[in-house]
This record gives structure tokens, C-alpha cells and sequence, in this order.
């Protein structure tokens, strides 16, 4: 049991229309390597930014408070780093798949950009499904890209909810998946498009020759997805961060993406991030859960403690909101009262 | 007698120059006070069903019959005094509204061109749709952008009843919301239906939701009905391909209490 990634005390706080808003307050958790952990709340719970701080993509006015520790095994020795507040390299035409964490110094306990005025801050993403519109509005300012920092896209997979906006429209999907082993791992084109062919093998994409050069509009939403995980996991990140990634997809789409990320997480022995408002959803994939609402960490545990024994009110007023195949009928509880 | 008869209901896409059937002999009725949801995965033809019954777009084939009328036969003032017994909510009511349209202003609106309430009496009747749907009434004031998502969904209800509707689409009218939100949305239909007789065509990608609220349901695929009957028993032990399938990926909470 050693720890991936350690979160200390951890608080963000966004700017806007001039009101400061705390999106997450003194939250501490450890991720352990090789865990499957679902992270699930309602709206407004900070569940998202807590993806994004780990990722090191919240936006640049974002006010961060406390540690983000990550702890890379084996040779590599463990460091510290402050969550970082700004991703560079984010343009219209990469999306997520492509980009470069920043660092900021290590030891830094708070990173507080001065706001330029144009962030987008997550808060927004979360109710028009986060996009990399927000992203793109986000500007680099100390890039520090010393090897030891964890990388999003190299050590870090993430894959959003609307995938088609974290796939480029005007881009074969094999070039975008291509981008990332050559950007990472330094393949050249050639090694770059054969791995990219086997990645979209492993996503089970029909005809993963043929779909290299396919775009993302020929795609249906569950084959995009696909093709943001492939991209996700094509550097072998350590730790795959999937933001209500199945949200969007029907309910059929979501039990095959679902399937296909409990495969790609075991196969590669990835540490799992799942950000989810559906605790159902999260009990059949997490081996641990932990509750976020309003910004703090209602409760952690194994998930058979938090759906059988909740410690907290919160749990089990939202295991008891959810309408399952086995609840009571609301008709037939009204029927009973009338 | 029923109230929405739907027969042999037909509608065509064109994928390139390919025709491709988004519904395809589709029949159902729902009677007064009844909830019938239709459920199916994307591209089932669903929200198609639910925009031809809503005559938002024609279709190639079929009949729609609502409150003994044909209401593909009707046109002009007589389809617009129809339409106020028929109504909807979508997903999400801040694409549907005016965003900077305040709230009184968006219940004003069906009680003016329905010809429901002067003007004198409209702000009563605001205040009076805003404490149905379980609003506060100093909400009356606010823009739509400004409250929440819950409450934008109850706007969109006391929209949809300020007309003294009898059939209301919703569709996927509470996906967006937060579970606790939901409940509290789904216990005001519910309420409502029992208080003015009102029927509902539930659109719903949701099996939990749907037996949670439904009498029937109709299962779709590839525009087609492959199942229908009582939404519990459906559920329970659905007969058909896509049935088993919607019910297999239903994530299960499987709660031992102590």
C-alpha cells in the first residue's frame, strides 16, 4: 500500500464577478498506487476540482492553498509540488491530449497568479459540461518542466465528459492519439502511428487501421470517447483521471465505457480516478469512495463500508435519493399515502 | 377513452443521401392522469417521437390524436388553442428560455397569448403558478440566469401548467439535476398529476427513474417499438433484446443495511 499522491489541507478558491468563491476546503486524501477511487458529489461539491488540481489544469486565477504530493516510485525519487495553477500549451487545436503540466516550484505553498480577467474557472465547465473552450483561455506563466514533475499526458491520463471537445474536429483521430507518444515518449511518426493502431485495437474501435484516419464527426459519441481514452493512456500515464467521463453516453454506451476503462486500468496497472455524481455508477468500479459536499470531504472509505454503513447523513441521504431498480416506486409510496 | 392516440407514427432522416427511419410504425396511447415513459438508448427515436406529438416537426406517416382531436388536421388559431393543453419541459431550461427573460416575465408570456388572465390579475396568477410548483414568490423578479437549476426546472413546470394543461412531454426533463433536486422535481409531477389530472409522455434514458414514476412504458429501438406494457413488470423482466440490454447496464446499488 504506498501512496500515489498525496493531497494535503488542500483549498481553491475562484474569482468571479469579483466574489470569492471556495470551490474546495482544506481537503486531505491519499491515492493509493494501483486503486481504483471514485470521487462523487452533486454540483458545486468541488469534485472536479479537485480532478483538475491534481491534473495541475485549474485556471491561473485560481487561489490554491495547501500540497499536492506525488510520489513516484522506484528510482525516481518522491518530491513535492505545488498543485500547479496554469497549463500551458493548451491551444485550440490540441485539446488535452497533447499538453504540458506546468511546475510550478516546489515548495510552493501558495500559488496565487495575479487574475488576468479572462480565466474561465471550472465552476463554469462543470454546469455547460467542461470543455477545452475553458482551456484555451488559460495562458502559461512559469512553465517549469524539470523531469521529476509529474506530466500531464506522460504520467497523468485525463479524459473529460464531452469528448467531442476534447478531440480536435479537423484532425485525424490517429494523429491526435500519434501526437502524444511522440510528444512523450519520443516514437517517431512511423513507431507514433503503429502505437496509436494498437491503442485504438485496445479501445476496441472497429477497424482500428481504417479509423486512424477517421475525424471525430464520423465517430458516434461512445467511439469518441473511446478515442479520448486511447489518447489518455497512450504515454502509459500512472494515474487515469475520468471526469464524468460516461456521463454524457446513454446507458448502454456508459456500461461498455465503463467495462472498457475497469480493462485498461487492470491491464496496465494504472491508478483510477473516477469523478462521478452517480454513486451507483462509481460502487461498481471504485474500491474506495470518497463523498465531497460543498467543497469538503464528507467521508472516505472502502466501498462497501460507504454503501452499507455511510458514517455521514449526507451519504445516506444521497444513497437514499437514488432511484434504483430495486427502490420503491415514488407511485406507489404516494399511492400508499393518498 | 384515451387522451394522446398515436398510430402508425412515421418519420424519416436522411443520412446523406441515404433515408433512415428515426420512427419507424410506432403506435401508443396514454389515458387522463396517466404517465407513459418512453425509454431506449440514443438514436432510438425518442426525442423525435416526443418533438411529432409536439408538432414541432411533421410527420411522414401516422395519426395524432389529443383530446379526440386530429391534431395533424389542425392549423392557424385552432392548433394554437390546442397546443395550450400540451405542453413540455426539456432538459435544460436555460437554453429553453430567454436567459435574461426574468421569471414572471417567462409565466407571464403562455397567460397573455393564451388569453388566460388580464393583466391586472396576471401577477396573482404568477405568484399563485410560483407557490404550485413550490417557488418562493419573490423569485417572481429574478432572471432566469440567476437561480438555480432546480429552480429553472420548476419555472418550466409552472410554465407548462399555467395553460391548465392535460399532457405534458417531458423529456429528459430531470437527467441534468442533482439526485436530491430530482426527487423533489419527480414528487411535484407526481403531486401535480394527482391534482389536476395530468398526463405525461416520459422521456427518459433512466430505468431507475422510470419505474420510479411511470404507470407504463414503451421500449424503443432503432425507431421501432420492441417492447411496451406496466413499467415495473417491463423492468422486471423485459422480453426483448434492447430491454435485457438497458436493464443489464442499469448500474445496480446492491445495499446490505445493517
Amino acid at each position: 500500500m504506498t501512496a500515489l499522491l498525496s493531497i494535503r489541507d488542500l483549498s481553491v478558491r475562484y474569482r468571479r464577478d469579483g466574489v470569492e468563491v471556495a470551490a474546495l476546503k482544506g481537503v486531505s486524501l491519499e491515492i493509493t498506487a494501483g486503486e481504483r477511487l471514485a470521487i462523487i458529489g452533486e454540483s458545486g461539491s468541488g469534485k472536479s476540482t479537485l480532478a483538475l488540481a491534481v491534473a495541475g489544469l485549474l485556471v491561473g486565477s485560481a487561489k490554491i492553498d495547501g500540497t499536492v504530493e506525488w510520489k513516484i516510485p522506484k528510482s525516481q525519487t518522491p518530491h513535492s509540488f505545488a498543485p500547479p495553477s496554469v497549463l500551458p500549451d493548451i491551444s485550440p487545436t490540441r485539446g488535452e491530449i497533447s499538453s504540458l503540466a506546468a511546475g510550478s516550484p516546489p515548495a510552493t505553498l501558495e500559488v496565487a497568479e495575479s487574475g488576468d480577467g479572462r480565466a474561465i474557472s471550472p465552476l463554469e465547465g462543470e454546469m455547460s459540461g467542461r470543455t477545452e473552450g475553458g482551456a484555451t483561455e488559460r495562458r502559461s506563466s512559469a512553465i517549469g518542466k524539470t523531469q521529476q514533475q509529474p506530466l500531464l499526458g506522460r504520467d497523468i491520463g485525463f479524459v473529460f465528459q464531452d469528448p467531442s471537445s476534447s478531440l480536435d474536429p479537423v484532425m485525424p483521430i490517429g494523429k491526435q492519439i500519434a501526437e502524444v507518444t511522440r510528444t512523450h515518449l519520443g516514437l517517431t511518426w512511423r513507431e507514433a502511428y503503429a502505437k496509436a493502431q494498437t491503442l485504438l485495437d485496445r479501445v476496441r474501435l472497429p477497424n482500428p487501421e481504417a479509423a486512424l484516419h477517421a475525424y471525430p464527426h464520423q465517430l458516434s459519441g461512445g467511439q469518441k470517447q473511446r478515442v479520448a481514452i486511447a489518447a489518455a493512456i497512450a504515454a502509459a500515464p500512472r494515474l487515469l483521471i475520468a471526469d464524468e467521463a460516461t456521463s454524457a453516453l446513454d446507458t448502454i454506451v456508459q456500461a461498455e465505457i465503463v467495462a472498457l476503462i475497469r480493462r485498461l486500468v487492470a491491464e496496465d496497472g494504472m491508478t483510477l480516478l473516477f469523478i462521478s455524481h452517480d454513486i451507483a455508477l462509481a460502487a461498481t468500479l471504485a474500491e474506495r469512495i470518497a463523498v465531497l459536499r460543498r467543497g469538503e470531504l464528507v467521508e472516505i472509505g472502502e466501498t462497501r463500508q460507504i454503501i452499507d454503513a455511510p458514517r455521514h447523513a449526507y451519504t445516506r441521504a444521497l444513497l437514499d435519493a437514488h432511484l434504483g431498480l430495486d427502490a420503491a416506486p415514488l407511485l406507489a409510496r404516494q399511492g400508499a399515502s393518498a | 377513452m384515451s387522451l394522446l392516440a398515436v398510430s402508425n407514427l412515421a418519420k424519416r432522416y436522411h443520412r446523406g443521401s441515404k433515408p433512415f427511419p428515426a420512427v419507424d410504425d410506432v403506435s401508443f396511447e396514454i389515458g387522463p392522469a396517466e404517465t407513459l415513459a418512453l425509454a431506449g438508448p440514443s438514436g432510438s427515436g425518442k426525442s423525435t417521437i416526443a418533438r411529432l406529438v409536439l408538432r414541432l416537426i411533421e410527420p411522414d406517416a401516422g395519426r395524432i390524436e389529443f383530446e379526440g382531436a386530429d391534431l395533424l388536421a389542425l392549423s392557424g388559431a385552432a392548433l394554437r388553442a390546442r397546443r395550450a393543453r400540451l405542453q413540455m419541459v426539456f432538459q435544460d431550461p436555460l437554453a429553453a428560455f430567454n436567459p435574461r427573460a426574468t421569471v414572471a416575465r417567462v409565466l407571464d408570456d403562455p397567460l397573455r397569448i393564451h388569453g388566460i388572465a388580464s393583466r391586472a390579475e396576471r401577477p396573482r396568477r404568477i405568484a399563485a403558478l410560483l407557490e404550485r410548483v413550490g417557488l418562493d414568490t419573490g423569485l417572481a423578479g429574478r432572471a432566469i440566469h440567476e437561480i438555480s437549476g432546480g429552480q429553472r426546472q420548476r419555472v418550466a413546470i409552472a410554465r407548462a401548467i399555467a395553460t391548465r394543461s392535460s399532457l405534458i412531454v417531458l423529456d429528459e426533463a430531470v437527467s441534468a439535476l442533482d439526485v436530491s433536486v430530482r426527487g423533489q422535481i419527480l414528487e411535484l409531477l407526481l403531486d401535480l398529476q394527482r391534482q389536476e389530472r395530468i398526463a405525461y409522455l416520459f422521456i427518459s434514458h433512466d430505468l431507475g427513474v422510470i419505474r420510479a414514476v411511470a404507470h407504463r412504458v414503451v421500449i424503443l429501438d432503432a425507431g421501432r417499438i420492441a417492447e411496451s406494457g406496466d413499467a415495473r413488470a417491463v423492468i422486471a423482466n423485459p422480453q426483448s433484446a434492447i430491454g435485457k440490454a438497458l436493464v443489464a447496464a442499469t448500474p445496480k446499488l446492491s445495499r446490505n443495511r445493517p
